[in-house]
């Protein structure tokens, strides 16, 4: 749609690295405001290890996933290139939170219900970047508000290029966002601390299993997907990490609870 | 002014993630091409050779047609997308 936004001293900053930027940049400011009064040091040292460790899963995932893309292990490097899966970035991000609260002594859950709202808005302005790059595209369609990339069309193949596509990115950002004020109205309810109307941790659970049942059902609709993960023609490797999310989170925290 | 400092770092780290390309990576080519095969023909009767030749990889696929008749003549007609 519009994959390359503008030139920055000569080199090129795509739609996909600028809201990569932007869906940080805002996520880090939301936090702040929502530690207003606290110990901001614990926070920040949780911001920076499940970011690094975020981004690392991420590329990990994806290349678990796409093995045939890097035969060169120095590709993993080639960030330019593209490659990132979300449930990947989830896997290593949360074991990297639970240590970082549990060396400050803060309480996981409740935590994790604080930062939820705010993961769903900056992965809603990702999938905006996504829209405009032209990956996480959708298939075709007849409906209205089916798009066609055209000429700018980015990672799109050219052979879909001129077809109208359901616009996935689209779908997917304005169920996040619904998602992100649905928490955030859930958390302000309860003010101070989620724990007085909810079971510390059930903001949490509940954004990741949303998430994870969405990614589901519309990763269908996606055009992008290697299908035949596991020898199942219809699956694709996103919906399978969903949906041992969907089986694995529940257990996971009733365990720890425990 | 050591978190501002560990701050600023988080943001540089933000702000870096300009370079990132998209969430599906390019791959470094979308499969070589290559192949080819003839056919004759007798026009009135001249017997003509035709053969046909598709090469290149990533998103350039060059598709060349040749045909010969008895006396060697060529004509070549080359396209690439």
């Amino acid at each position: 749609m519009h994959p390359e936004l503008f030139t920055l001293f000569g080199f090129p900053v795509r739609a996909y690295g600028a809201f990569m930027t932007l869906a940080h940049l805002a996520g880090i400011a939301l936090f702040l405001r929502t530690l207003r009064g606290r110990e901001l040091g614990p926070y920040i040292d949780l911001m920076i290890a499940t970011v690094i460790a975020g981004l690392v899963g991420a590329r990990l995932g994806y290349a678990l996933v796409h093995r045939d893309e890097f035969t060169n292990p120095w590709r993993l490097l080639a960030l330019d290139r593209g490659g990132l899966a979300f449930f990947g970035g989830l896997a290593l991000a949360f074991p990297a939170f639970c240590l970082v609260l549990r060396r400050h002594r803060l309480p996981i859950f409740a935590t994790a219900d604080l930062v939820s709202p705010i993961v769903a808005f900056s992965l809603g302005l990702l999938r905006i970047g996504c829209f405009l790059q032209g990956c996480c595209y959708g298939a075709p369609t007849e409906l209205p508000w089916a798009v066609v990339y055209g000429d700018a069309h980015g990672e799109v193949p050219p052979a879909l290029s001129r077809m109208p596509l359901h616009p996935t990115q689209l779908y997917e950002a304005a169920f996040l966002f619904a998602l992100s004020c649905a928490l955030f109205r859930a958390r302000a309810r309860a003010p101070g601390h989620v724990q007085e109307n909810f079971a510390p941790g059930s903001l949490a659970t509940a954004f990741i299993l949303a998430y994870a049942s969405y990614r589901f059902v519309m990763d269908f609709l996606r055009a992008d997907l290697e299908r035949g993960f596991l020898g199942l023609d219809w699956l694709a490797p996103t919906q399978a990490a969903a949906l041992v999310a969907l089986l694995a989170v529940p257990v996971a925290i009733r365990k720890i609870r425990a | 002014m050591k978190n501002l400092l560990k701050l600023s770092a988080l943001a540089g780290i933000s702000f870096a993630m300009i370079v990132f390309g998209a969430c599906s990576g390019k791959k470094d080519e979308n499969g070589k091409m290559s192949g080819g095969g003839s056919f004759t023909a007798t026009v009135n009767g001249t017997a003509y050779t035709a053969t046909g030749s598709v090469s290149g990889s990533g998103e350039t696929r060059v598709v060349t047609l040749t045909a010969t008749d008895a006396n060697t003549a060529t004509a070549t007609s080359t396209a690439t997308h």
